[in-house]
């Protein structure tokens, strides 16, 4: 079953990519991740343009998340003002991202400079992923149950000025690096398309401290409303949102995840973990061999207008 | 439909333009074409299309008496860009995008049908004058650079243009059905871009150029895909938000129907 795109300007088989929005979606139901870093990738595999790949992934997280965010918002599991804070710093990263994005594609760096960042961060999460899943099913192998580690009382982000009261999360503590980190999750999100709870929930614990009852609420609060701000900010700057492939993608994915969510139930978490870690890692090896093999074709063409980037 | 019925439909289209009498001048062929379709229309099952082109080869009393037979060559011109050609080299151990040439107004699509190849039809300068086949366009760069890489990165478009099915040279793709009317096929991919695209067709005899003709045609987004590309052209902030709301719908959805089940 062909369907035409109409932005990304091609014909593609609606169930090569229902098939992937749904993988990925079980995968992320499974392992309560949006997704966003898996399925650019795969979309990028599938001959979308890089372009295009990021910014409708950025719509796809939008809905990958508010289901889990207005869960936790009824469950007064989001720390507003936190939130509102790490938004404004989301807002001006996806806003310097989105500029960027555009400086590179028009030089030609785009596609290659999204490669690279996935490379790095599919290598880093997918090895501490490995490194974390191994020793957990060692540890339950050996008889003892897995400690959780627990935040430090403090860290290098108490002596900065600035600081601020949240109330929710009961934290006195400097707004530098509050804006920082949303920063760079905004950013983040503009160059690659992803949500970045992979970045914003395990800094929220270790740097800021937050308490985890709130933790994934406010990371997912500031992840909806940036994602859809990149959405946005895409559409206008780059002309790169592709409606109909987002709507796939969104459709197969949160009813993948259903799927994945039943599934997890039934499944030991550790060894998946663990198969996802090396999911990533595979993908991140492919992209990496898409990066340093001679190319078959040395030569390519631009065409600046909407997402005609071939 | 179909080529049958196509092909009734258009030599009664030519029948009657021929005895109606076209207006011609004396002593020289004219060409008379007629398209199957004037508007190609990308839908959302689009997977490209084909185009039938039927004419004939008018001739009056007066016209002179020539040896040999006819020679027809099609070209077909899609809207015109200004593609950035970009080469990789190697940087640090990773192939990155290093120079870049762009070219002023190649068309976006270029095909060209005849009967037999072009070097039979007529001489290279003609072939040149009229921009007929891939090796007679003229592709210039809008700096100033080296023949040498101009030449490297016009070939270069030339052949990604043509495995993209872009462009394309069929030096049998016209069929003289008999020693007067003609048929080819123009195949468009269904990466083509939207605009118009114009069809010239040259008539030659023994090298000389006998006589010409053009044709228009469309191709257009219609439907919804219509909709969501001028949508986003023009109210890309309204789309956006479209898109967004879209998002917030389903997410929403999924999380009624999890805290069902």
């Amino acid at each position: 079953m062909d369907i035409y795109l109409p932005i990304a300007e091609i014909t593609v088989n609606a169930l090569t990519i229902f098939g992937m929005g749904a993988a990925v979606g079980v995968l992320a139901g499974m392992f309560g991740i949006g997704g966003g870093f898996l399925i650019t990738p795969l979309l990028i595999f599938n001959g979308i343009t890089p372009a295009v790949a990021v910014a409708t992934g950025a719509n796809q997280v939008v809905a990958a998340s508010v289901s889990g965010m207005i869960a936790h918002w009824r469950r007064d599991a989001v720390d507003r003002q936190l939130g509102g804070m790490l938004l404004a710093g989301g807002m001006a990263g996806a806003l310097v991202g989105v500029f960027i994005f555009r400086l590179l594609r028009e030089a030609g760096y785009l596609d290659a400079v999204i490669e690279l960042f996935y490379v790095v961060f599919l290598s880093i999460i997918g090895s501490l992923m490995l490194i974390e899943s191994i020793k957990t099913i060692l540890k339950r192998r050996r008889g003892r149950a897995p400690s959780t580690r627990r935040p430090g009382q403090h860290s290098w982000a108490d002596r900065l000025p600035g600081r601020v009261r949240f109330k929710r999360s009961k934290l006195y503590i400097s707004v530098i690096p509050v804006l920082a980190l949303g920063f760079a999750v905004g950013f983040l999100a503009a160059i690659m398309g992803v949500g970045g709870g992979f970045i914003m929930v395990p800094a929220m614990i270790y740097l800021l401290r937050v308490p985890t009852n709130v933790v994934i609420g406010t990371s997912l609060f500031q992840i909806v409303f940036v994602a859809a701000f990149t959405t946005v900010m895409h559409a206008i700057a780059n002309g790169t949102v592709d409606v109909v492939l987002a709507a796939l993608l969104m459709v197969a994915s949160v009813l993948g995840a259903q799927v994945g969510v039943q599934a997890a139930q039934r499944l030991k978490a550790d060894e998946l973990r663990a198969l996802l870690a090396l999911l990533v890692l595979a993908v991140s090896v492919r992209l990496v061999i898409r990066l340093v093999s001679v190319p078959e074709e040395a030569f390519s063409i631009t065409a600046l207008a909407g997402g005609l980037v071939a | 439909m179909s080529m049958v019925r196509r092909f009734v439909m258009f030599a009664g289209l030519i029948f009657a333009m021929v005895s109606l009498g076209v207006p011609q001048s004396a002593r020289a062929e004219t060409l008379i074409a007629a398209l199957s379709e004037e508007t190609v229309f990308i839908e959302s099952n689009f997977a490209g299309a084909s185009l039938t082109l039927f004419g004939s080869v008018g001739r009056d009393a007066a016209t002179v008496a020539r040896p040999g037979s006819y020679d027809l060559v099609v070209v077909v011109r899609g809207p015109e860009e200004w593609p950035v050609v970009r080469r990789k080299d190697r940087v640090g151990g990773i192939w990155l995008n290093a120079d870049a040439v762009r070219f002023r107004s190649v068309p976006t699509y270029y095909a060209v049908q005849s009967n037999r190849a072009l070097s039979l039809i007529a001489e290279p300068p003609s072939l040149r004058r009229y921009g007929i086949g891939l090796t007679n366009l003229e592709f210039q760069p809008d700096a100033e650079i080296l023949e040498a890489e101009r030449l490297a990165f016009a070939t270069a478009l030339v052949r990604l243009r043509l495995s993209d099915g872009l462009f394309s040279e069929a030096p049998s793709g016209v069929d003289f059905l008999t020693e007067h009317v003609f048929s080819t096929r123009i195949d468009l991919p269904s990466n083509i871009r939207t605009g118009a695209y114009r069809i010239e067709l040259y008539l030659f005899r023994g090298g000389a150029l006998l006589a010409r003709e053009s044709l228009l045609f469309g191709v257009r987004k219609v439907g919804f895909e219509a909709f969501i590309f001028n949508a986003s052209v023009n109210q890309p902030l309204f789309y956006g938000a479209a898109s967004i709301a879209l998002a917030v719908l389903l997410g929403w959805i999924a999380g009624l129907m999890f805290r069902q089940s």
